[in-house]
Parts: structure tokens; sequence; C-alpha cells
């Protein structure tokens, strides 16, 4: 029992993001009953974002933790170690049906139970299988995206929608669902980081091969050392490329009606935060040259930062001209296009420098930063949905300002980066859980 | 020629001096005998080399073996009998004092050890064919 | 005096509250083959990697060819070669393009000697470093820290994934590679009779301070284990100055000295009345007796 307890906690919290989130979350909860007593709905407005940072921080990683910790194959021979896991993701799956069935419960009226408790659990399984089974390439957010898509691109009168069908239905697909899992869980000999030879070969596509030269620039030797999941040699052309698929994809999957319009800008806005991870990467990484570049700490935050942004705008040009094609080929409007790649990409680039800038943690600042940023990006959500220009430009002159300032930041901590608390996350994450693991069992 | 035990207690360039200094006084080296180079026996014996050196360093300053510029140390030109018996003696005092450690553990008393020195001794004057003489 | 390739002077490293190291004072001369001894979690690995500047000291100095770890050089970078305990190669490579990016940061690459190394040890370049052993792992991380031929090789626990053969042709090699010119090695390690044949120098750690540096030899000299065998019945401490470590059953006693004096073996017979016999120590059983106790 003891065991599934602490893996829960550990899919919960088992990243020190997810720990920042929570605290965040909680201070906007905080908050958010206080603002109640003055203004009812901004009261209820940082409530809400509170319990979403909440939901997020906790759910959206937790399905990738649990199968980064099934991974090692050693685990099959501690105790009843998958059933273990599996009760402690069922867990967390259900936990947020249980808040909202309550708060059902207990509402005067005639509030139906039951839909309050399926759809919590049928969005977090959905999210934790989504994380569970995301292949390991970077195209894997734009996947999550196609697949989300093609969802709602399918054909309403084929598939019923679930609201019609009815909440007994949906619990039952539900159940059926992770029997399903559960059986796949228990008995696969092997729990793979999934690789699609779709993506791979796309991967390939995009980015080509780590065919190194015989003679290798340093500075690729360094970007290979700082992103190892990043293939050393991605070009300009290669975005180029990548930009006229992207074009076809979306314009396939593009309904161009406004509502599509903000899942799009959310979709972007939470793949521009994505750039938190190779920023906080590299500064890990960092460690691995410290002794091989002919490098001081500064120099190196250069040149991770150069690094960083090339990226960045690569990326940035295969995103633009992808939507750009697809708004084309759809015969849609360019003029709400510019606002968002706007906003994503100062989104981008002030996560890419709050990444940068952790190397060491100072909580409450560190949290603070995240909750602003975090709020910045519903803020921008939601503006791009209603075509608010003059929001959508504070935003993007904020992020700008906030990007100057964190950028301050990381230099001041580079100066004195203490690698020997910071090791590069590859092992890091996995070790520490496989350790309270092996405690536990 | 040499059997070096790391793990001893002993250190090592002790252990090799002292198992140099016994083959020239019994003979088995003969003067001019070249020995293996510092390389050479520091890779054989997988130590290090600065061990050798130093055991070879102070067996030159001894006068047991002698330098010679490109080529191999080689032993000294020195009668076998040179050394003083009383100098001699003293290199088998630790030996010997193990000796007498091990029999008191076994309950022996000195005649037993003297009667097994003695039995001891005929072999080996067996195989060696040298002269027998009193302890 | 050779100007020293490692300086520690009154190093110390807290990590928060913990203290991991304290007031640390140790010089490594070029040539010297340093055995850095401690029990897990006393502190060996943080002391190398605050020496190779990879974090502050809390206070103190370290200080590599006379440069200061956190700021070194171009120029003292490229005569350093570092193997750390937990590799740091790049999962999703093969080891030949590993070898390439590394080798490039380097202009005394020595692509010769790495060819022989690999030959030798058997390391697939081909393969993926996800599927190698970890022995195989170790191996190749040897290879990237020894192919620039560097003036300071730090190691830490090289030898822990190997087996007893690759050890020996390992060591053989490390001893060759140093032995021919004036290399500094300095490596940690629990194999106890490794150091014992590659070290000419040590280092133990207790608890994060320094409680012996020096000679090997000088060590084992000075850290003996007397045995008494009293004429009468041996009754309470037999106060024998350094005492690590003190059995008495009856009429003997056995009793671990650090800083043995041969000298002073007479006159202790003398006053205990009894006869005193040190026998020396190797280095696994120095360290037991250095720990016992406390």
């Amino acid at each position: 029992m003891r065991s599934i307890a602490q893996l829960c906690r550990i899919f919960c919290t088992g990243f020190s993001i997810q720990r920042y989130g929570i605290a965040a979350a909680g201070a906007a909860v905080m908050l958010g009953t206080g603002l109640a007593l003055l203004s009812p709905p901004a009261g209820a407005m940082v409530f809400s974002f509170g319990i979403v940072l909440l939901g997020s921080s906790v759910l959206v990683p937790a399905g990738w933790v649990a199968r980064e910790v099934s991974l090692p194959r050693a685990y099959r021979f501690a105790p009843h170690f998958r059933k273990k896991m599996l009760a402690a993701l069922l867990l967390v799956a259900a936990a947020p049906s249980v808040p909202t069935g309550i708060v059902a419960a207990l509402a005067p009226g005639d509030a139906a139970i039951l839909p309050a408790v399926v759809l919590p659990a049928l969005l977090t399984s959905a999210m934790i299988w989504v994380f569970f089974f995301l292949p390991a390439s970077m195209l894997a957010p734009l996947g999550a995206i196609v697949v989300i898509g093609l969802l709602r691109r399918a054909n309403p009168e084929a598939i019923p929608a679930i609201e019609e069908l009815g909440p007994e239905v949906a619990a039952c697909v539900l159940i059926a669902a992770w029997a399903a899992f559960a059986a796949w869980y228990l008995r696969a000999p092997r729990i793979g980081p999934f690789h699609s030879r779709l993506l791979l070969r796309l991967d390939r596509l995009f980015a080509r091969e780590a065919r190194l030269p015989d003679v290798v620039p340093v500075e690729t030797s360094l970007r290979a050392h700082l992103w190892p999941q990043f293939r050393p040699n991605e070009t300009w052309t290669s975005a180029i490329g990548g930009g006229l698929l992207c074009a076809i994809i979306a314009a396939i999957l593009i309904r161009g009606e406004a509502q599509s319009r903000a899942m799009v800008a959310l979709a972007c806005l939470i793949a521009a935060a994505l750039a938190f991870q190779p920023g906080w990467a590299a500064a890990r990484n960092a460690r691995l040259v410290w002794l091989r570049a002919p490098l001081s700490r500064i120099e190196l935050f250069r040149t991770a930062e150069a690094g960083f942004l090339r990226l960045l705008a690569i990326r940035a040009l295969m995103l633009a001209i992808g939507f750009t094609g697809a708004f084309v080929l759809r015969n849609m409007p360019l003029a709400p296009l510019l606002p968002l790649l706007a906003v994503a990409t100062s989104s981008a680039v002030l996560a890419a420098y709050i990444g940068l800038g952790m190397v060491r943690f100072e909580p409450w600042r560190d949290v603070a930063l995240v909750g602003a940023y975090v709020a910045s990006l519903g803020y921008g959500a939601w503006a791009l949905g209603r075509g608010e220009s003059l929001g959508v430009l504070l935003l993007v002159s904020g992020h700008t300002a906030a990007a100057v300032l964190c950028r301050t930041i990381a230099v001041r901590r580079w100066r004195e980066i203490d690698w020997i608390e910071t090791r590069p996350p590859r092992r890091d994450a996995t070790e520490t859980l496989v350790k309270l693991l092996q405690g536990e069992s | 020629m040499f059997v070096l035990n790391p793990q001893s207690g002993t250190p090592i360039y002790r252990q090799l001096m002292d198992q140099v200094r016994r083959l020239v006084a019994s003979g088995q080296l003969a003067p001019g005998t070249p020995l293996p180079s510092v390389r050479e026996l520091a890779l054989e014996h997988a130590v290090n080399p600065m061990t050798i050196s130093k055991a070879y360093h102070l067996l030159e300053l001894e006068g047991v073996l002698v330098r010679n510029r490109g080529k191999p140390m080689t032993v000294a030109a020195r009668s076998p009998r040179a050394a003083p018996r009383a100098q001699r003696r003293k290199q088998l005092q630790a030996d010997i004092r193990q000796l007498v450690f091990a029999a008191r553990q076994l309950e022996l008393d000195k005649e037993d050890v003297v009667a097994l020195i003695e039995e001891n001794w005929e072999d080996e004057n067996a195989g060696s064919g040298r002269q027998r003489r009193k302890t | 005096m050779p100007e020293a390739v490692v300086s520690a002077e009154r190093l110390s490293k807290s990590f928060g509250a913990k203290e991991v190291l304290r007031e640390i004072t140790a010089i490594a001369e070029p040539g010297d083959v340093i055995g850095v001894l401690g029990k897990n979690g006393a502190g060996k690995t943080t002391l190398l990697e605050v020496l190779l500047g990879f974090g502050p000291p809390t206070s103190g100095t370290a200080r590599l060819f006379g440069e200061e770890s956190m700021r070194l050089s171009e120029r003292a970078k490229a005569r350093i070669g570092f193997v750390p305990q937990q590799d740091e190669l790049i999962d999703m490579l093969t080891g030949e393009q590993q070898l390439k990016l590394t080798s490039v940061f380097y202009r005394s690459w020595d692509r010769e000697l790495a060819r022989r190394l690999i030959s030798e040890w058997e390391i697939p370049m081909d393969r993926t470093i996800r599927k190698l052993s970890p022995g195989e792992r170790q191996k190749l991380a040897l290879v990237l820290a020894l192919g620039h031929r560097p003036d300071l090789l730090v190691l830490d626990e090289p030898v822990a994934s190997l087996d007893p053969i690759a050890r020996r042709a390992f060591l053989k090699q490390l001893l060759d590679v140093t032995g021919s010119e004036n290399r500094t090695v300095l490596f940690s390690s629990h194999i106890v009779s490794d150091l014992e044949r590659a070290a000419n120098k040590v280092w133990i750690l207790k608890h994060g301070e320094l409680i012996w540096q020096g000679e090997l030899d000088a060590l084992k000299e000075s850290v003996v284990r007397l045995h008494v065998r009293g004429r009468r019945k041996l009754t309470g401490s037999l106060g024998i100055p350094n005492a690590l470590s003190e059995r008495v059953h009856g009429t003997h006693a056995t009793v671990a000295v650090a800083s043995w004096d041969p000298r002073d073996e007479a006159r202790l017979a003398a006053r205990l009345d009894a006869d005193v016999e040190a026998e020396p120590l190797g280095l696994e059983d120095i360290f037991v007796e250095l720990h016992a106790g406390r």
C-alpha cells in the first residue's frame, strides 16, 4: 500500500517543475479565494486558473514519468512492480473525479453525479495515455496536435459525439480502455521508448542524419553535447522542407472557424512553452563540455544562447511557412496569423531564457516567474481568440521585457553554476525514481 | 625472477630490494648480470614504475647495483660473500621473527623448531649441494 | 621545487547545511600517481569535481597547473583528462561519432593511440552507445580521456565496471602511459589492490577530512599491528600512544597503531613486561584500522 502511495507521489511530483507548478497553483487558489471577496469574477478566474495549473502540473507529465519508470527491464523482478505502477496510475487518473463528484453531490438542485465523475476521469486518462505513448521524437508535440485535429475532423454522423451517448456509455468505454491498457501493461515484456518508424523517418527528413563529416566543426560538437536529443545539423533548408510539409498537414486539419483559431493558438503556445526544456537541459548538459571546450562559463552561456536562438529561428521558420501555407491553401485571411506568430515567438524566447536561468533553485522567485508565465499564456490564448490586437501587443512587449530580465538573471547564475549539484538530466530523473522504488519494494 | 606482493605490509620497493640482495648474496645473480629494465619489470608485475626505480636507486646507493648509461642496470662486481656475516644475519631477521611467531601460535617449543630447521636444511643441501654450516 | 599540478588549500565544500569537504589541504606534484581512498560518501567524488572546477568551493582554493579551477584557461583544460564515475557519453550516438565529437576539442589528439586502445580493448565502435555494456562504456570513456595525452589524468572509480582481466589491462596501460613521461594521475577507487599496485601516494578521506596524505610506502611503515604477549594477564588499556584499536584477550593483545617508530618497540616491551611484535599491514587492513572505533 505504502509503495503505491509512494508511486503516486512520484508521478505527481517527480519533476521539480511539477513541484513548482503545484506551489504556484496553490498560491493562485489562495489568491483567488481572497480576491473573490472583493470582486467575484476576478477571484473566480484566478481560482479556476489555479485549479487548471494544479491539474496540468500534476497530470501532464504523469504519463511520461510512468513510462520512464517502467522502462528499465530490471524492475520486472521487483515484486508486483507492474501491478503497483498500474494501481498508482489508476489512482492518479481517478483523483480529479473525487472533488468534482463531491461538489456535484453536495450542490443544491438536481446535478447529476455521474457526468461530474466520468468527465474528469476521461480527460485525465486521455492525458496520461497521450503522454505515456508519446513517441520519442521531436515531432511528438506536432503529432499530438495532428491527432487531436484529426479527431475533431472525424465525420460527426459516423461517430456520435460523447455528449449524445451519455455518461453511462462513456463510463463503460473508459473502463474497457483501462482494462485493455492494464492487460497490455502487465504482460508486455518491454515497455519501450516508443519509436514510431514513421516519425523516425520524418525526423530524418526534417533534419539530416547525424552522419558527421570527417572534420566536425567545434560548434557542431558543442551543440551535440548541449542538446543530445536534437540532431546536430538541423539546417535552414530542412526548415523550409518541413514547413511545406506542415502547411499541407495543417491545411487538411484546420476547419477555418474562430473556435479552431483559439485551439490553434493554444496549441502553438503550449508548443512554445516547451522551449523551456531545451534551455533547462542546456544548462545541465554544459557540464559535459566544461573540461573539453576551451570556454569559460560565460562563454558557454553565450554558446548555448546562440545555439538555442538558432534552433528556435529554424523551428519558427518552419512553423511560419507551415501555417502561412495552410491559410493560403484554405483561402483564409492571413491577418490573424501575424499576432499568433508574434506571441508564439515571444513566448518561446521567454520560455528558453527562463529555462537557461534555472540552474539554481530559488523557490520563491522561480515559482513566481513560472506562474506569471503560465498566466501570460492563458491571457495570450484568450486575446488571440478574441482578436484583441492591443492585448497581443502588450503581451509581446511584456514578454520581451521579461526575456531581457531573465537573461540577466541567467547570466548571473551561469557565472557560478555548480555542476556538482545540477547534473545532466538524462540519468538524474530516473535514477532518483529508481532509488525510491528500490527502497520500497 | 622476483615475486612481488603489492598487498603485503612490506612496501613493494622493500620486497624487491630484499630479494635482489638475497639473490646477489647467494650468487644466483652473478656480478655483471643485467637486471630487467624498470619499465619491463613494472609492466610484468603491473606496479608503479616509480617503485621499481626507487628500489634500483637505493640498491645503487648501497653499491649492490651499477648504473650503465643507456644500458640496463647490472649487478656490481663484488664477491658473493663480501657482505659481513652480521649484515647477512640481519637480512634474515624478519623471516626468523615470523617463524618464531608462527611457532608460538602452534605452541611448539624451541626444540621442535630447531628440529624442523635441521630437517629442511638437509633437503636444501641435498638440492643445492652446499656445505653444511653450524646454526 | 616543481610547481604543483594540483593544489588544494583549506578547501571546503558544503551543500546547504551538509558539509562534504572540510578544510582539505593537499598537493600533487608532476609524476605522482595518487590514490584517493575513502568510504562511500566520504567525499571522494566531490573532492575531484571541485578540484576540476565543476563547482565553486565554499571556502578555500582549488588550483590546477597554478590556475584557479573555476577559471581554467584553454591551455590548462587541454592538459587534463577526466573519467567521471557515471560516464557522460551521449546514448544516441555511436562510439565512432562520440569519438569524433570529442577529438575535435583537442589539438593534441593522438589518433593512433586511440585506435590502438580501441582494438586492444575490443570496444565495438559502430554500435550506439546505448547498446553497449557498462564495461564497454567505461572503456570508451577511458579512451576519450587518454586520447589527447593529458598531463593530468583524473579518474573517479575508473575500473568499477571492468572484469579483472580488463582491470589488469587498464592498469598496465595506465602505468605505461604515466611511467614513461612525467604525467600525474589522480584516481579514486574502492579496489585497494589496484591502488597498492599503481599509486605511489595516497590521500585518505574520512568524513570529508584528509586524514592521511603522503607516500604509500611511508603509510605502510607507519601503521602497524602490534602483537603483545605478556607474561602476566593484561588488564585495562595498555596506554599505547596513537593506538587506533585495541583487543585484549588474557595475556595477548592486538593493538593497531599509527605513526609507529620501530625504536619504540624495546621500550614498550620493557614497560609492559611483554613480547612486542610489529606486524606490517596491507593497505586494506590499514584502511579498516583507520576507520575502527569512530
